[in-house]
């Protein structure tokens, strides 16, 4: 297949001008920016030509807060401040994390609503951790393109429910990007590999990044692209056989001890290094000495690999067969299946893809880049720069239900519905004159309300009192085509459409989120006035300092009234300085000052200047 | 399209897709088309309302009562509690089968399950199309009816039989 075409011959198109925008991989481990530059997709780098950005933040003590690579060096030095992996935490709640939570060396703040970490720059939330990592993002887009993107396409991972999805974009909005579509990240793959207006058919991606697994089918076709199903399994990814290699070379070594938390991360990372060798070559050879006297020597081959992560293995193609269900497809029905994400570069994973199909799969885009490049694509058409006019159907990836009675989840709209979609649901009272009632919406597969994830829970007041079943509200839910939820009523028999309070089960509220806006805006501008008055201070201060120095040892050098003004004009410097004004004002009444006692005593400073040369003389000839 | 219950899926895909091509929130972010469409709340109800529209014609069940509906039948599936005890002595013992496979983790006895019932619908839905296609349909409207619910019937089976599969899987 013809990789990355993405022609666009001048002659077809018209002379005016483009709508830049980028494409975006927000990734756990890192994230990537990418855009089309004449007709090809290329992923854009920083100032040290970076174009994988680790997905760190840094907040140092000093208010200056860092993004990359950068940031990255100073886990070592600084954990507790150094934020990583934070799309683990988007869209989730401090309870959703317990049993994790020591594995972090972070601080959490008790707000319920809401993860928040501790740092040195005060409490951050996910939301405004991951916005660092966009502003970043962006400026490199500023840098490469000296022009400001008209809007962005932002991948998520397939399986995001609607709190995370909501979160990303309110990160997005902080970071002052406005969010073109919200786009799934084994979808983006398949644009990366499919848009090339020759291949038309079914399309497997199979996306295993290092936490989890996305399977979807996509089908291209006649100026679409379709979603026809996503499956998954949001527990399985690389590290867990970096696990697997972990208990092994454990067990090979006799090694029945609990060993420490440092020898356990360094055993860690040299699993990750076998199951990377073992792609490459048929045997590794292990040789390292750990603290406190251990030491591992060993050879894994690729056989013994294979061996123990076999089951594993089964595990992570399951989902290939649950897919081709969902989309009521057979095995012979996929055209081209395309590998994405590191883990896929394991050869026992690729040979199991191999197998079922009996067809080699596509690994030809760098399994690291083909997301954003993939986003960049849609980006472009999103912003009208196409002339072909691609679409792209999408599916929701899972269930939307409500709660009914005994806390079971009453199936609205069914996961892989095309989306936008809307659902309308009839509710009534069940109480004479009962003018409120509660609606519970959550997302799962599962039938037990405790099974699936809370979204949000809507108090739904001002129904006009009737008999018990009289009333009749209609409340209908819309997903658009971000994936995100919204919810309306309105009750049917009287017209009268009902007040809706939306609580959102965690994450923030619009209010909050323009909050949030709003003083990291006016933040920006305090923070350059207050550096400019405490510059201001600082060489007020070291003129008070001087010239009165100069006073108590020369004021003979001087007549009366000309030190008089010098000492007044100090004294109204000082009184300045400690004076409560607004802080622009302030500054500028500082500056003045210091300009005026600078002038006043350029005299005096001539003349100890002066006496001083005096002084050396004498010195000198006494020598 | 006509109205009618044999529709042709391919055509009516392509109608759909035609319309969404036309309707989706992805032509109307940039406002390089200018259209009468300027609130973009509308712009997302017309997608969803045409891929609303899709499913119900995709999906004969719906299909028959919307058909039924434009006959001036109005037929409530749920108020209906007419049936045949043989009918439904056959949906328990069906039932029964999956719950047995389901608790032996039986994947092939529940792929044996699924099959048979896809076979049953099959010729329920070749049923209701011919009891569309009489030259007087209101002398049918019984017969559908009951058509309509044994589908339903089996259409639930179906649901159990799937969840029961992708469980196991």
């Amino acid at each position: 297949m013809a990789l990355l075409q993405i022609s666009e011959p001048d002659i077809n198109n018209n002379p005016q001008r483009k709508n830049i925008a980028i494409g975006i991989d927000l990734g756990t481990t890192n994230s990537l920016v990418a855009t089309i530059k004449d007709g090809n997709a290329i992923v854009l780098s920083n100032e040290a030509n970076e174009l994988l950005i680790p997905s760190v933040v840094y907040y140092d003590k000093d208010n200056i807060i860092t993004v990359g690579s950068k940031a990255l060096k100073q886990r070592i030095i600084d954990p507790e401040n150094t934020i990583i992996s934070i799309k683990r935490f988007i869209g989730k709640s401090l309870t959703d994390l317990s049993a994790n939570l020591s594995k972090y060396p972070y601080k959490f703040s008790n707000n319920s609503n809401i993860i928040e970490i501790i740092t040195s720059q005060g409490n951050k939330n996910p939301i405004e951790i991951s916005s660092e990592i966009l502003k970043y993002l962006k400026n490199i887009a500023l840098y490469n393109l000296a022009e400001t993107p008209i809007g962005a396409v932002i991948t998520v991972p397939a399986y995001l429910d609607d709190a995370g999805r909501q979160a990303t974009k309110q990160a997005a909005q902080l970071a002052g990007l406005k969010v073109l579509r919200l786009l799934n990240e084994p979808t983006a793959a398949a644009i990366a590999y499919g848009l090339d207006n020759t291949n038309e058919g079914r399309f497997l991606i199979y996306d295993l990044g290092g936490g989890t697994l996305d399977v979807s089918i996509l089908h291209l076709h006649k100026g679409v692209f379709e979603v026809l199903s996503v499956n998954g399994n949001p527990n399985l990814g690389g590290d867990d056989f970096d696990y697997l290699i972990y208990d092994y070379i454990l067990k090979k070594s006799n090694i029945n001890t609990t060993i420490s938390k440092e020898n356990s991360a360094e055993l860690l990372n040299i699993a990750k290094f076998v199951k990377e060798e073992l792609s490459l070559n048929d045997k590794v050879e292990v040789n390292a000495s750990l603290s406190n006297d251990f030491s591992i020597k060993m050879v894994i081959t690729q056989k013994e690999f294979f061996e123990i992560s076999h089951s594993l293995v089964t595990t992570a193609l399951l989902p290939i067969k649950k897919s081709l269900r969902d989309a009521q497809l057979t095995i012979d029905q996929i055209d081209e299946i395309i590998m994405v994400g590191g883990s896929t570069r394991m050869l026992n994973i690729r040979h199991g893809v191999e197998k079922i199909f009996h067809k080699p799969p596509h690994t030809e885009i760098d399994p690291d880049k083909v997301v954003a490049i993939g986003a960049a694509i849609q980006a472009d058409i999103l912003a009208g720069n196409r002339k072909d006019d691609w679409l792209l159907l999408d599916v929701t990836p899972l269930s939307l239900g409500i709660e009914t009675m005994g806390g079971l989840v009453e199936k609205i709209i069914p996961r892989n519905s095309t989306i936008p979609i809307t659902r309308a649901q009839d509710f009534t009272t069940y109480k004479d004159g009962q003018t409120a009632m509660s609606i519970h919406v959550l997302q799962g597969e599962r039938e037990m309300v405790s099974n699936c994830r809370s979204l949000a829970k809507f108090a739904l007041k001002g129904i006009p009192p009737l008999s018990a079943g009289a009333a009749k509200i209609r409340i209908t839910f819309q997903i658009d085509a971000d994936g995100l939820l919204s919810v309306s009523a309105q009750e049917t028999t009287t017209g009268v459409i009902s007040s809706i309070e939306v609580k959102p089960s965690f994450g923030l509220n619009n209010e909050q989120i323009s909050n949030m806006l709003q003083s990291s805006i006016t933040h920006a501008k305090d923070d350059i006035l207050n550096r400019q008055l405490s510059e201001a201070i600082i060489n007020a201060e070291s003129l008070i300092k001087s010239i009165s120095q100069a006073i108590t040892t020369d004021e003979d050098l001087l007549p009366a009234n000309e030190i008089n003004q010098i000492k007044n004009k100090l004294a109204e410097l000082k009184n300045t300085i400690n004076k409560n004004l607004e802080i622009s004002t302030k500054t500028k009444l500082i500056h003045t000052l210091n300009n005026e006692l600078n002038s006043l005593t350029q005299d005096f400073a001539d003349k100890r200047m002066s006496k001083a040369l005096v002084n050396s003389n004498i010195k000198d000839s006494i020598k | 399209m006509e109205e009618k219950f044999a529709v042709d899926i391919t055509n009516l895909k392509q109608i759909y897709l035609d319309l969404q091509k036309q309707f989706h929130p992805d032509y109307f972010l940039i406002d390089k088309q200018a259209t009468e469409f300027t609130d973009k709340n509308l712009i997302v109800a017309v997608s969803a309302h045409i891929n609303n529209a899709f499913k119900t014609l995709q999906n004969p069940l719906s299909r028959a009562i919307l058909l039924l509906k434009l006959n001036n039948i109005e037929y409530n599936l749920a108020h209906d509690t007419s049936i045949s005890e043989d009918f439904l002595i056959e949906q328990m013992e069906i039932h029964e089968e999956i719950n047995k496979a389901t608790l032996t983790n039986n994947l092939n006895a529940l792929e044996n399950i699924e099959q048979q019932i896809k076979i049953k619908k099959n010729s329920i839905i070749d049923n209701i199309t011919m009891a569309f296609n009489h030259i007087d349909i209101s002398l049918n409207y019984e017969k559908i009816k009951q058509l309509i619910k044994q589908l339903a019937f089996y259409d639930k089976l179906e649901y159990l039989v799937i969840n029961s599969i992708n469980d196991i899987l």
